[in-house]
């Protein structure tokens, strides 16, 4: 396979000005196999990543899995994956995980991330104390935060989600979680949680703000919406990147691969079409 | 700039079967008298051309008349004289006179025109800039530049009137330009931010895109006016143009488990399949409305206990069965179900289905190591028991449909890719020709017109050869 010129790149890079140049590659020869897996977060728009990178490289075979952003480089490690899909930084350590040595992260996107209730619940405007409080477990009823009577439902994430890590960093500012009780329960992905906010009466988790549907309500924080528009202007402030995850530096079709989700194309195009915000965007 | 150019020359000489001769080193006489005759490459609108030369007092001049051919300017004789005329713009050579001016009666811009058995030859560089063109100087190949074109070309695709649409992405978002298929002169017809890529209607008048808000525009590809059509926010995926132009279907949502229908009159929307089923792609939709064909991409089991030390990395993946597979759906069907076509492990990639509804084409490639791409069909009636061969002569890279043709992007040779026609009534193939293998897309009209995105570069197929639009 040829790559598109060196020259045209340069020159490209220099005319429009941008580092991320766009992806027009010769209809390809290059072949491999990509396993992805990690962050539900991500799965959308990695699928449709892989939908656009098979027409230009039909020879490349994709496969992307979710199962918790854990698993991404825990599936690279083994040797399992070669990219894993991950809401933090993982060759760096978090709260609640070691780093992983030896992987490189490769920044993919902007995930704000929103607090959301069920449809019946009024309180739709919480602060950071009130948030600790819902989610630590001392906060047990809604009239507690200005809504009705009703015992507040707390569906939170297993440990090893991405969206956890970051909503526990970001809206609960590092304050634990409650870990059982009658109105506790846990899900393993971004679907479960929409289909338990969206179904359970006086319910309150949260998501990557993509899965946000009409048939719940995303809160805001301290008087901030949770919007693309408040995230680039650093108003709102629960927000992650999302990251792949690779061991060691990339090669063959897993760079292609990731060069391609990092190209303007890309980023501006289907990354935003799917509610996603393009890492560019953030200064 | 020097290094584009000789790599356009040579890769068109080898693709095309066009000699490229230096016109200083390896100028082939031709004829034997006072004057030595020639011919010589030139490029012309960032295409080769070879026009008669001849030498006077050191300089190259050329055939006017196959400058004339080479430009495309109209070309009017009269009493030993020619004046040429592109874009209201003219050139007047009177070589009795030794003369070329705009005019018979404006100031001469250069004596450098000669007639030599009856053909007039002329200073090619005074011609172009009285033009109004550019006339650049080179060892390999004199520029001669009379339309303005653009100089990348990142996606395109076919619109009505002899037009493409060539999208390039800028700092700010995207820009869509209008290109002319016959010289490459474009015009902006949208710059826009978080858009989708434009999709051309039927009747190639008009396109239509998303924004990031779900909305969905129509654009008249005449007038480049957009008009919102719907506010419905949902994300929409893989736009598709009813044939009679008045609905959109798309896949609906971040997983695009739904296939929707918006009417553009009013801005309607109506779900057309909603099975439960996400990430189906690759949407094509029959003349009628009412058949689709699609893929769908199951994920792999994964099985990780997150009550296992992280450190003992206790995950497994187990991705067998979740291959890509052709589904149809027919929804005037009485069990309005759709039907999973196929089951091999093979990947599955540029859908078509047939504007009848009767087949699905794709490109099929294999599963182990050597990844060879075929073409492949199905038939939507399920009565056939595996998919049937359409062409596996060479590996398929792309397929594409048009005027009840496949055309397929094959590999070809070392330095070359092939481009074939298969004509889905009768069944049978035939090459069109070689194309330069950094090819990275074919480009194909709803009447079988092609052009090709060569190394950044757009190329229309015209009788059988690749002439660039942009340079």
């Amino acid at each position: 396979m040829k790559w598109f010129k060196q020259l045209t790149i340069a020159m490209l890079v220099a005319v429009i000005g941008f580092s991320s140049v766009t992806a027009v590659q010769a209809a390809s020869k290059l072949s491999g196999k990509i396993v992805i897996n990690g962050s539900s977060a991500l799965l959308p728009l990695t699928l449709q990543a892989a939908n656009e990178f098979k027409k230009l490289h039909p020879k490349v075979k994709i496969s992307a899995s979710a199962a918790g952003s854990i698993t991404g480089p825990q599936a690279v490690r083994k040797g399992i994956a070669q990219i894993g899909a991950v809401d933090w930084d993982a060759s760096k350590d978090v709260p609640g995980f070691k780093k992983f040595e030896g992987q490189v992260a490769h920044k993919v996107a902007v995930i704000p991330f929103a607090a959301v209730v069920n449809k019946n619940v009024t309180a739709t405007n919480l602060t950071t104390k009130q948030l600790q409080g819902i989610f630590s477990g001392k906060i047990k009823n809604w009239k507690e935060v200005g809504g009705k009577d009703a015992d507040i439902i707390v569906v939170n994430r297993t440990f090893g989600s991405g969206t956890r890590v970051n909503f526990q960093d970001k809206a609960l500012q590092g304050t634990d979680f409650m870990t059982k009780g009658d109105n506790y329960k846990e899900v393993k992905t971004s679907g479960d949680m929409k289909s338990a906010i969206e179904t359970t009466p006086n319910a309150i988790g949260y998501m990557d703000l993509a899965y946000v549907t009409d048939k719940m309500v995303a809160v805001k924080i301290n008087d901030i919406a949770p919007t693309e528009a408040n995230v680039i202007n650093g108003k709102y402030k629960v927000w992650g990147y999302g990251y792949y995850m690779t061991k060691g530096e990339p090669t063959g079709a897993t760079k292609e691969f990731i060069k391609y989700v990092q190209s303007t194309k890309f980023q501006n195009g289907s990354l935003k079409k799917l509610k996603f915000i393009p890492i560019s965007a953030m200064k | 700039m020097q290094m584009k150019k000789m790599l356009a020359v040579s890769m068109l000489a080898a693709t095309l079967g066009v000699t490229a001769v230096n016109p200083v080193f390896a100028q082939t006489p031709v004829k034997q008298e006072a004057v030595q005759f020639s011919q010589t490459t030139f490029l012309v609108n960032a295409n080769p051309a070879v026009l008669r030369s001849i030498q006077a007092s050191g300089t190259t001049l050329v055939s006017v008349r196959d400058f004339a051919k080479a430009i495309g300017a109209d070309l009017q004789l009269a009493d030993g004289s020619v004046t040429l005329t592109l874009d209201g713009k003219s050139v007047y050579v009177n070589p009795g006179a030794g003369m070329i001016a705009a005019s018979s009666t404006t100031p001469a811009l250069s004596s450098a025109a000669k007639m030599v058995n009856y053909t007039i030859f002329a200073d090619p560089s005074a011609l172009v800039e009285a033009l109004g063109g550019t006339y650049e100087a080179d060892a390999d190949a004199p520029a001669i530049a009379t339309v303005e074109q653009l100089t990348f070309a990142e996606h395109a695709v076919w619109a009505g009137g002899a037009r493409l649409i060539v999208s390039n992405s800028s700092e700010n978002g995207r820009e869509d330009y209008l290109v002319n298929a016959a010289n490459g002169k474009y015009e902006l017809l949208l710059s826009s931010a978080n858009t989708s890529d434009l999709v051309v209607s039927p009747n190639g008048q008009s396109a239509a895109y998303t924004d990031a808000n779900g909305a969905v525009y129509v654009i008249d590809l005449n007038s480049k006016e957009s008009k919102q059509v719907s506010t419905d926010s949902s994300i929409k995926n893989e736009l598709q143009w009813s044939q009679d132009g008045t609905a959109l279907f798309y896949l609906q949502g971040d997983k695009s488990s739904v296939i929707a229908k918006v009417n553009l009159a009013d801005g309607t929307v109506t779900k057309v399949l909603e099975d439960k089923v996400d990430y189906k792609a690759n949407l094509d939709v029959s003349a009628d409305g009412m058949k689709f064909a699609y893929t769908v991409n199951k994920q792999p089991k994964v099985t990780a206990d997150s009550s296992v030390d992280v450190a003992l990395d206790d995950v497994a993946i187990d991705a067998a069965g979740t291959e890509a597979q052709v589904y149809f759906y027919n929804s005037a069907a009485a069990d309005n179900k759709p039907v999973q076509l196929t089951k091999d492990t093979d990947d599955k990639v540029f859908i078509e289905l047939a504007a009848d509804g009767s087949k699905v084409y794709y490109v099929s490639v294999t599963a182990d190591d050597a990844s060879l791409g075929k073409a492949a069909s199905v038939s939507t009636s399920g009565t056939e028991a595996a998919p049937a061969s359409v062409f596996a002569q060479k590996d398929v890279y792309q397929l594409a449909q048009g005027a009840e043709r496949l055309y397929l992007l094959t590999a070809n040779d070392d330095s070359t890719n092939a481009v074939y026609e298969f004509d889905t009534v009768i069944g049978e193939s035939k090459l069109i020709g070689a194309v330069s293998d950094s090819v990275s897309e074919i480009i194909v009209s709803r009447h079988g017109h092609l052009a090709a995105l060569i190394d950044g570069q757009l190329a229309v197929s015209v009788n059988g050869q690749w002439k660039n639009v942009t340079h």
